[in-house]
C-alpha cells in the first residue's frame, strides 16, 4: 500500500494521488478510516486536505441524479443489442442477403429499439373511455373513439397508416396518430404524438394540418417528416418535396415559418423557449430512408419497384410474379401517397389492386 | 464503481464481443453506461439526446463489431466516441450559433456533506463557493480537461486522444486551470481543530 501521508503537502499533492481522489469520489468506509487517521497524525496537512476536497468537489460538479435513470438506461441498451441480434440472425436465415440495403441501418435501428412504450400521451389526452379496439399483429393497435381514429405504433418497426383523403403516414415506433374517421371538415387535422412521414394528397381547398405538442405544421399537399416526441425536449419538421408552414405551439402570434425541399427546422425547448434552426438537408442520423428515395423508375420491373414500396412503406405486396415478369414501370412517385403510387403501377401496368390490413394484393394479366 | 468489480477485463470483453457475443457488450454498456452519462450531461443537452447518443453508439459498435478493432482502452474509445456523437449533435443543432458554443457544466456540487469527508461544513461551504467561482472562469476546455483527469483518472494521452487536442495542450489545460484556481486562493481562517 502506497504511503501518501510522506509527500502529501499541497493540495496539488492530493490531487494527484489517486488514494485520495478515490476516498472523495465514493467515500468507502475502509478509506475513510485510513484518512482519519491520517489526519490525526499530520493536523498540519489539514488546510491543504480541505482545499483538495474543496477542489475536487468543484471539479467533479454537480451530481446527476441517476438512481433508477442509470440501470434503466443500461437495460435499454441490452434490450437494444439483444433485438438487434434477434434481428441479424432473422436477416440471415430469411433473408439471406448479403449486401445490405441503406435502409437496413435504420430498420434495424427502429426493429430494435424495443422500448416499451405506454399507451402514452393518447392514453391520457382523448381519455379512458376511449373504447380500446381489437389489437392487430405486432402491437400496431387502432382504436376508434366517436368520430376519431387513432392508430397506435407500439411494433418495432415502422407502421403504414392511410388516411381517409387518401394520404399516407408512416408511423414511427412509440408514435400515435388520430385524425377524423372522414376528415370532411374544411381542413384535414391530423395529431401526432412522436415521428411520421406524411405523403399529402394535393388539395388545395383544404389544408392538411399536422398538430403535435410542441409545433403546427401546415400544407396544402406535399411530403414532409414531422418528429415530436410528448416528454422530449426537441422537435423537428423535414421537408422533402413541396413547401410547408411551421408555427411553434407557444407562439401562436409569430410568422409561421416557410420550409422548402430539403430543409428541415428543429425546435428545442430551452429554458422554457422554443429556438428554431432552419438548416439545410439531411443529417444522416434522423433522416428516414424515404426522406431521401426518389421513387424513381425507369423501366424498372415490376417486382423492384413493388420491392421499394415494401421497404419503404413496411407493408406485403402481393403478385403473380411468373405472369407479370415482363411489366415494367416508369414513373416518377417521389410524393404521391403510398395508394397513389400503387395506383400508378397498377393504371401503368394494366392490374388492380385490393388493400387489405397492411397486405396489398394485385392482380393483373401480365404486359406483353 | 471503481476497479474493485472488474471481474473481467475490458480488453476480454472487448475481445468476445468482436468475436459476435452480445452478453460482452451488454456487460461493458453496464459497465460505462453512468460515466458516459455523467460525461454527456456535463455538455449542457438534453438528457434524452445524451440516453439517445449513448444507446446509437452502442448500437453502431455491435452492428460494425467485425470492422471494430482491439482497444487498448475501452473506456477511452467509448469517451471519445460519445464526445464525438454529442458534439456533432450539437454543432448540427446549432448551425447558426457561434463555433464556440461547446458548453460544459460547472453547477455548483449540492448537498456535499462535509462531516462525511471529514471537514466541518461551514469550512467546506466556504471553500466550495470560493473554487466554484474560481472555476466558473476557466475556459471549457480546461473545465473538461479537469474532469476527466480528477473524476475520471484518465491519463494525458487518454484526454488528448478523447479531446481531440495534443498532450502538450493537455498539459497546459490542466496546469492552467489548476494554478488559476489556486493563485486566487485567499487565505482563510484556517481551522486547525480536530473535531471528531
Amino acid at each position: 500500500m502506497d504511503r501518501p501521508d510522506y509527500d502529501l503537502n499541497t493540495p496539488e499533492d492530493f490531487l494527484q494521488n489517486d488514494r485520495f481522489r478515490h476516498w472523495i469520489k465514493h467515500r468507502l468506509s475502509q478509506d475513510r478510516t485510513f484518512w482519519e487517521e491520517f489526519l490525526m497524525q499530520y493536523p498540519e496537512k489539514r488546510p491543504a486536505y480541505e482545499r483538495a476536497v474543496a477542489m475536487l468537489l468543484v471539479i467533479f460538479g454537480k451530481e446527476q441524479a441517476e438512481t433508477g435513470a442509470l440501470s434503466d438506461g443500461a437495460g435499454k441498451v441490452r434490450e437494444m443489442l439483444n433485438a438487434a441480434t434477434d434481428c441479424d440472425e432473422a436477416d440471415r436465415s430469411e433473408l439471406g442477403r448479403d449486401e445490405p440495403l441503406p435502409l437496413w441501418r435504420w430498420l434495424r435501428w427502429s426493429a430494435a429499439a424495443v422500448l416499451v412504450i405506454g399507451l402514452g400521451f393518447w392514453w391520457s389526452k382523448t381519455g379512458r373511455e376511449a373504447a380500446l379496439g381489437d389489437k392487430g399483429v405486432a402491437g400496431i393497435s387502432k382504436r376508434e373513439n366517436g368520430k376519431w381514429v387513432i392508430h397506435e405504433n407500439e411494433s418495432q418497426a415502422i407502421m403504414l397508416v392511410n388516411l381517409p383523403d387518401g394520404s399516407s403516414v408512416l408511423l414511427s415506433k412509440g408514435s400515435s396518430i388520430r385524425f377524423g374517421k372522414e376528415m370532411n371538415e374544411s381542413e384535414r387535422n391530423v395529431f401526432l404524438d412522436g415521428e411520421g412521414f406524411f405523403e399529402v394528397v394535393k388539395n388545395p381547398a383544404k389544408p392538411f394540418l399536422v398538430h403535435t405538442d410542441k409545433l403546427t405544421t401546415r400544407v396544402l399537399g406535399t411530403s414532409f417528416r414531422v418528429r415530436s416526441f410528448p416528454g422530449q425536449a426537441e422537435a423537428e419538421v423535414a421537408v422533402k418535396t413541396g413547401k410547408v408552414a411551421v408555427i411553434a405551439d407557444d407562439d401562436r402570434t409569430a410568422e409561421p415559418l416557410m420550409l422548402y425541399p430539403n430543409q428541415r427546422v428543429s425546435l428545442v425547448r430551452k429554458n422554457d423557449r422554443l429556438i428554431s434552426s432552419v438548416t439545410g438537408p439531411a443529417h444522416i442520423e434522423t433522416t428516414t430512408p424515404i426522406e431521401t428515395e426518389p421513387f424513381y423508375f425507369q423501366f424498372t420491373p415490376l417486382s423492384e419497384a413493388f420491392k421499394t414500396l415494401e421497404t419503404h412503406y413496411a407493408v406485403k405486396i402481393l403478385f403473380d410474379d411468373e405472369k407479370m415478369r415482363h411489366c415494367t414501370v416508369t414513373a416518377s412517385l417521389k410524393d404521391e401517397p403510398f395508394l397513389e403510387k400503387v395506383r400508378l403501377i397498377c393504371l401503368a401496368t394494366e392490374a388492380s389492386f385490393v388493400l387489405k390490413g397492411d397486405t396489398v394484393a394485385v392482380s393483373g394479366a401480365g404486359c406483353p | 464503481m471503481g476497479n474493485f468489480e472488474r471481474i473481467i477485463d475490458d480488453s476480454e470483453l472487448w475481445l468476445d464481443y468482436r468475436n459476435g457475443d452480445n452478453e460482452a457488450l451488454g456487460l461493458l454498456a453496464d459497465r460505462y453506461y453512468g460515466a458516459l452519462r455523467r460525461y454527456g450531461m456535463k455538455f449542457l443537452v438534453d438528457e434524452s439526446i445524451v440516453e439517445d447518443c449513448i444507446q446509437d453508439l452502442f448500437l453502431d459498435l455491435w452492428q460494425n463489431r467485425e470492422r471494430i478493432s482491439q482497444t487498448p482502452s475501452v473506456k477511452f474509445y467509448l469517451f471519445k466516441a460519445i464526445r464525438h456523437s454529442i458534439l456533432g449533435h450539437m454543432r448540427y443543432q446549432q448551425r447558426f450559433a457561434n463555433e464556440e458554443s461547446q458548453d460544459w457544466d460547472s453547477a455548483m456540487p449540492e448537498n456535499f456533506n462535509a462531516e462525511s469527508l471529514l471537514i466541518e461544513q461551514e469550512t467546506l461551504n466556504s471553500l466550495v463557493a470560493q473554487m466554484h467561482a474560481q472555476m466558473e472562469a476557466l475556459p471549457k476546455r480546461e473545465r473538461e480537461a479537469l474532469f476527466l483527469r480528477y473524476y475520471e483518472n484518465m491519463s494525458v494521452a487518454d484526454i488528448s486522444g478523447v479531446m481531440g487536442v495534443n498532450r502538450q495542450s493537455v498539459s497546459n489545460f490542466l496546469q492552467k486551470g489548476i494554478t488559476r484556481i489556486r493563485a486566487k486562493w485567499f487565505v482563510t481562517t484556517v481551522f486547525n481543530l480536530c473535531f471528531f
